[in-house]
């Protein structure tokens, strides 16, 4: 839209607020005065997907849901886990097997049934028995694997002590465990009313508003399946002050350049939460013009995104998923591999992919994303800078005659992201290596499925941190055999560094996993491209919406002054 | 979506009154000639196979060749159609797009007949249970949105089954699979008429095999309406890639359909709307040319149409 | 009477029968494809994942899922959707054709009541500027895809004309206002309208020349008369006859223009469920399209009877 009529009235209101900070977030003055109408409307292209903490996994749920529901702990915008249901740290015994946790004894959910110890073991038992995504958060706690298997209900690790606090004993030592705990998988939910409405395991409880009780400083109050969810604010809530807001508005509107004209038209208080992204050209248009940008707030987020390679070398090697060979694989594709990556202009692809850096920026300090724990440092990725002629000679060294390129095929999982950056790397592996490749666009249920089995030999890779722990990176990707890692790398020394450094703290550990990532970056595991970006828009009248690397700020947080 | 196809030409069904070949020809090509509108339709027709055949060998630029200049430069003296969002030459694009439009028209004017005859002949020549197999299957397909099954086809055959790589290949055949009952419907009307006529019972006397006699008389006096229903699949077929690739289910990036790069380029056209507007005329002109082609054969072929 | 009632019962079973046969392929179709909706890029353990398939009865055996299914869609069950948590598909999809359907009454309003006019007008003076205006314009407009001609209005009404229309015509907040129809209706009908008016003009045409029509002429009734008594109800046959194609046509239609604007029916939820891999939802959509063309062609066919009384059953 040339919405001259709309940059003329921003561009007064934007004078009349122009000492704010443009991106809001947090700096709280007393003296603004509230508007009246203190509704927070944003839009999302789809609905929901999971609404029981039991099976939640998309982000987008676990920043809607994180109002709702809550833990023992929590993290705070610095991604420090603080207690939160929890008095305290839990006690450790000295062979670090038993946590002991102590509740607050003012705790109520929505509904005013008190939160106890026995709301703790049930909601734990409960979502070790659904078998969710994230389950394995309780994997190293005593007896999960028969309540995983459906051979019993309770695990043997979790006992009550009295009605607000309750241990935890763990099979193995895993000092990971301790952050795990903050995850949505660990939230509590109402034991009486979950029974009431069925079985324990059964989740229709959850997309009821009259039955989605939780312990948040929001509660559900209705919902239109695909169209929209309405939430309003708990009153006499256990945490205290619940913040401005008196109404959350979410709306399902597929189309995000609909979002934005009903968002122009004063519709909507903001557009980004629950991980939602503008639509890139809108993004570049936002950007380029000094009055809109003022409302465009761009947020590192971490997710890294990075070129796959296929590490099979025939079957059944190093990997169990190996069916065949692969010329990126091993010592031998190491030529190929730094080619490819030392053949991409970061720069253009940054432009032209994300939206003139609106949507991401260069990974230049390998897989673990800028400003989260383990990052290497700016620059520190010698592979993943732009050197024309040493990856034509590396590629000459590597594949003289073209035979290991032809016909190679980049598979992606079908996103308008995904398909710009693939069309990016043709273009740039074309024009300096002179290798034709295609780009295959899967959907992602048959993408992940042949990934998992290490079906492509070169393809896209992604991942978005669940909590700032390096574990979360290794334990998932890059040790032998990992669930996600898609490219069927196997190292023995990398496999024990990481058995070793679960086993210990953090702050005796970081170390470790740094040396870690440094092995992937020499070997040139993964082409590293870009680190993620949260786009927010709103109007500078709108105060404290933005989030962290991981997660979305609190409605809490949020207040509408007036305008 | 369909429209481009007009979904029933009742007039076509109607026996013509030309037994010999050469005057129906002949006499159709005159009638073509004075039909100004299927002329400018020829001549973009022409214009587009050209153009289709030079983008094999020559393109201002490769059509995948990303950052010739900034992105979204509106059109220059370099760039005539300017730069689309990832700053690709559009002039290169819709050249390249023009042989994807030719391929995929084509080849389905070629298995929709190649599907739609042979079944035709067959139900309305033999009659019987034949017919009432083959008319059958095609009522219940007019009874169901083809257009939908033919891109659940497309999905299945290429991500699902892996039969067919996603190309242009699988768009044709899925959209033959389900596009096939217009020309078999036309030539069993045909078939049936032809076969009570004089000229075949003579030579069905004469001791001719039914081959030949579907071959030699039949097929041949029953070609004009083909032509008509084949040139008229060719726009249908354009229009469903298009379709298709405009939601993102069509051919794969970065090939240069007018489709996609519609679809690219509709986000845009804000602040950019030469991106959107290039391939969507290209398409418009297209569809038009081939549709007034059509509609120009079939008044040639069917004096009963001109008024 | 009788006969009537007993065609339209024969019909409905058919159309009953066609719906499962049509869902049915779409269903064996989908279910050949690998992964499931449930697949993601999170640390998703293989357990997690079998726990998921089983609770949607996705482990059976393809037969027994095939059968399961049957037996809901003969109770109006079209199952859950696999994406978002404990949707049922039954109502969703209700409440899309609700939207989808005004969309599409609109549309077909345009598609005859435009096509009716200009080709009514352009044989009534015929040769004259209004038929080749009229003729040009049907000419031109039924090659023009429905989402080009959508591209255009956004064009047009969300940016050249935005100042004056202030967004009016091309999204209004929240769906359901009779602002919004407009353009979407316009974009969906009018590559339809130009094919009616070229056809209603011909058999206009073909009309005014009968003998009855001059007939009538010739006895002194007023123009207009004869044009709506004579002419115009023939003139109808054709553009009835088409009419069931026509829906098709604007069904399939649909399934674009919803999703250029946003429109919250059955079409966008069509490709957003191919996307997504919602399998149960791709398979609920096509049974009810393949419903709703069958009951819009038997719409027709029953009301064809009262325009030529020729026709009976």
């Amino acid at each position: 839209m040339t919405r001259i009529a709309v940059f003329r009235s921003l561009a007064v209101a934007v004078g009349a607020v122009s000492m704010l900070a443009a991106c809001g977030g947090g700096n709280n003055n007393t003296s603004e005065n509230l508007a009246s109408d203190q509704t927070l409307s944003f839009p999302m292209v789809d609905d929901v997907g999971n609404l029981d903490p039991g099976t939640m996994s998309a982000a987008v749920d676990i920043d809607i849901f994180r109002n709702t529901y809550s833990g023992l702990y929590k993290f705070d915008d610095q991604l420090n886990e603080v207690p939160d249901i929890a008095t305290g740290a839990p006690q450790i015994s000295t062979d670090g097997l038993t946590y002991t946790f102590k509740m607050k004894n003012n705790v109520k959910f929505s509904n005013g049934d008190p939160v106890k110890a026995d709301d703790f073991l049930f909601s734990w038992n409960r979502a070790a028995a659904i078998q969710g995504d994230y389950a394995s958060v309780f994997q190293p706690v005593a007896g999960y694997d028969a309540v995983a298997n459906g051979k019993a209900t309770e695990m043997t690790g979790l006992k009550k002590i009295d009605d607000y606090s309750f241990s935890a004993t763990l099979s193995a030592p895993a000092a990971y465990w301790f952050t795990e705990v903050a995850l949505w998988t660990a939230w509590v939910v109402d034991k009486k009313v979950v029974l009431a409405a069925g079985k324990a395991t059964e989740s229709n409880w959850a997309s009821d508003p009259a039955t989605a009780i939780g312990t948040g400083s929001f509660k559900m109050t209705a919902r239109t399946p695909k169209q929209s969810i309405d939430f309003a604010p708990v009153s006499n809530w256990w945490g205290g002050s619940t913040g401005a807001i008196t109404k959350v508005h979410i709306e399902i509107i597929a189309d995000q350049k609909s979002s934005l004209t009903k968002y122009e038209s004063g519709n909507f208080t903001l557009i980004g939460f629950a991980n939602q992204s503008l639509d890139p050209d809108d993004v570049v248009r936002y950007n380029s013009d000094p009055q809109l940008k003022k409302q465009l707030q761009l947020l590192p987020s971490a997710r890294t995104t990075w070129i796959g390679f296929n590490f099979c070398e025939g079957a059944g090697k190093p990997s169990k998923n190996c069916t065949k060979g692969n010329p990126f694989a091993g010592d031998a594709g190491k030529l190929g591999r730094e080619a490819f990556s030392l053949a991409v202009d970061r720069d253009q692809l940054v432009d032209i992919a994300c939206s003139k850096g609106t949507a991401c920026f260069k990974a230049t300090g390998g897989v673990i994303t800028k400003g989260l724990k383990g990052y290497l440092g700016d620059n520190t990725d010698p592979w993943a800078v732009f050197d024309k002629a040493k990856a034509q000679s590396l590629f000459k060294q590597w594949d003289p005659d073209g035979s290991k390129t032809k016909n190679l095929v980049y598979t992606y999982n079908t996103s308008g992201f995904n398909k710009a950056v693939c069309d990016n790397l043709a273009s740039q592996w074309q024009a300096n290596l002179g290798v034709k490749m295609q780009c295959t666009a899967q959907d992602r249920a048959s993408f992940f499925n042949a990934r998992t089995k290490c079906s492509y030999p070169i393809f896209r890779h992604s991942w978005g941190a669940d909590y700032d722990h390096p574990q979360d990176w290794f334990d998932f990707l890059f040790v032998t055999d990992a669930g996600s890692g898609g490219a069927c790398y196997s190292n023995s020394q990398l496999d024990q560094m990481a058995k070793d450094a679960n086993a210990k703290p953090l702050s005796q550990s970081l170390d470790t996993y740094k040396a870690m990532n440094k092995i992937l970056v020499d070997n040139t595991v993964t082409g590293n491209l870009v680190y993620g970006i949260q786009q927010y828009v709103s109007p500078a009248y709108v105060k404290g919406v933005g989030g962290n690397a991981l997660y979305d700020n609190y409605w809490t947080d949020v207040k509408i002054l007036q305008h | 979506m369909a429209q481009a196809a007009p979904v029933i030409q009742p007039d076509l069904e109607l026996s013509y009154e030309m037994p010999e070949q050469v005057t129906l020809l002949s006499d159709a090509w005159r009638r073509l000639k004075r039909n100004r509108l299927a002329l400018v339709g020829a001549v973009i027709i022409g214009l587009l196979f050209v153009t289709a055949l030079i983008s094999i060998v020559w393109t201002p630029y490769p059509t995948w060749l990303q950052a010739v200049g900034p992105t979204y430069q509106p059109p220059s003296a370099a760039h005539p159609l300017g730069l689309d969002q990832a700053g690709r030459d559009i002039l290169s694009r819709i050249m390249g797009g023009a042989l994807i439009t030719v391929q995929v028209g084509v080849g389905s004017a070629i298995i929709v007949s190649l599907i739609g005859i042979p079944l035709g002949l067959l139900a309305g020549f033999y009659r019987g249970k034949v017919d009432t197999v083959i008319s059958f299957f095609i009522n219940i397909w007019y009874g169901i949105p083809d257009l939908l099954v033919a891109l659940i086809l497309v999905f299945v055959l290429s991500d699902a089954l892996h039969l067919i790589p996603r190309g242009v290949l699988v768009i044709v055949i899925a959209f033959s699979l389900t596009r096939w009952m217009d020309v078999a419907r036309l030539v069993r009307g045909q078939a049936l008429a032809l076969r009570e006529r004089e000229f075949v019972e003579a030579a069905r006397m004469s001791g001719a095999r039914d081959f030949a006699l579907l071959a030699r008389h039949i097929l041949p006096n029953a070609l004009g309406p083909i032509i008509v229903q084949a040139t008229f699949a060719i726009p249908a077929a354009v229009l469903f890639e298009a379709f298709l690739s405009f939601l993102g289910l069509g051919l794969p990036s970065p090939t240069p359909s007018w489709g996609a790069m519609a679809a690219d380029g509709y986000h845009g056209m804000d602040f950019a709307p030469h991106i959107v507007l290039a391939p969507t005329i290209a398409l418009s002109l297209t569809l038009m040319a081939f549709n007034w082609v059509g509609d120009g054969l079939r008044d040639a072929f069917d004096p009963r149409m001109r008024r | 009477m009788r006969g009537t009632l007993l065609y339209i019962g024969q019909r409905l079973v058919l159309i009953a029968v066609t719906t499962v046969l049509v869902s049915s392929i779409v269903f064996l179709l989908l279910h050949q494809i690998p992964g499931n909706a449930f697949l993601n890029e999170t640390r998703q353990t293989p357990q997690a994942l079998a726990a998921e398939l089983h609770r949607y009865g996705l482990d059976l055996p393809l037969q027994n899922q095939y059968v399961n299914w049957v037996q809901g869609v003969l109770h109006g069950n079209l199952g859950e959707s696999l994406v978002n948590r404990q949707v049922k598909i039954t109502p969703l999809l209700v409440r899309e054709t609700s939207v989808s359907a005004t969309v599409g009454f609109f549309a077909l309003l345009v598609t005859v009541g435009l096509g009716l006019i200009l080709g009514v007008l352009a044989a009534l003076r015929q040769n004259t500027w209004v038929d080749y205006l009229a003729s040009s314009t049907a000419v031109v407009g039924y090659s023009i895809p429905s989402f080009v001609i959508a591209i255009f209005g956004l064009l047009v009404f969300g940016h050249y004309l935005y100042l004056w229309t202030q967004g009016t015509f091309y999204y209004v907040p929240g769906w359901g206002k009779l602002e919004q129809i407009p353009v979407p209706a316009l974009a969906l009908g009018l590559p339809y309208a130009s094919y009616v008016a070229r056809l209603t003009r011909a058999s206009m045409l073909e009309t005014i020349r009968t003998d009855y029509v001059r007939t009538a002429w010739a006895k002194g009734l007023k123009a207009r008369v004869v044009v709506v008594r004579h002419a115009l109800r023939n003139a109808l046959i054709p553009v009835v006859t088409i009419l069931g194609p026509l829906i098709t046509g604007i069904i399939t239609g649909s399934v674009v223009i919803e999703n250029i604007f946003g429109i919250p029916g059955l079409g966008k939820e069509f490709v957003t469920s191919i996307l997504a891999r919602d399998y149960n939802i791709v398979i609920g959509v096509f049974t009810f399209y393949a419903a709703l063309v069958g009951l819009a062609n038997l719409t027709v066919d029953v009301i064809y009877p009262i325009l030529d009384p020729r026709i009976r059953y």
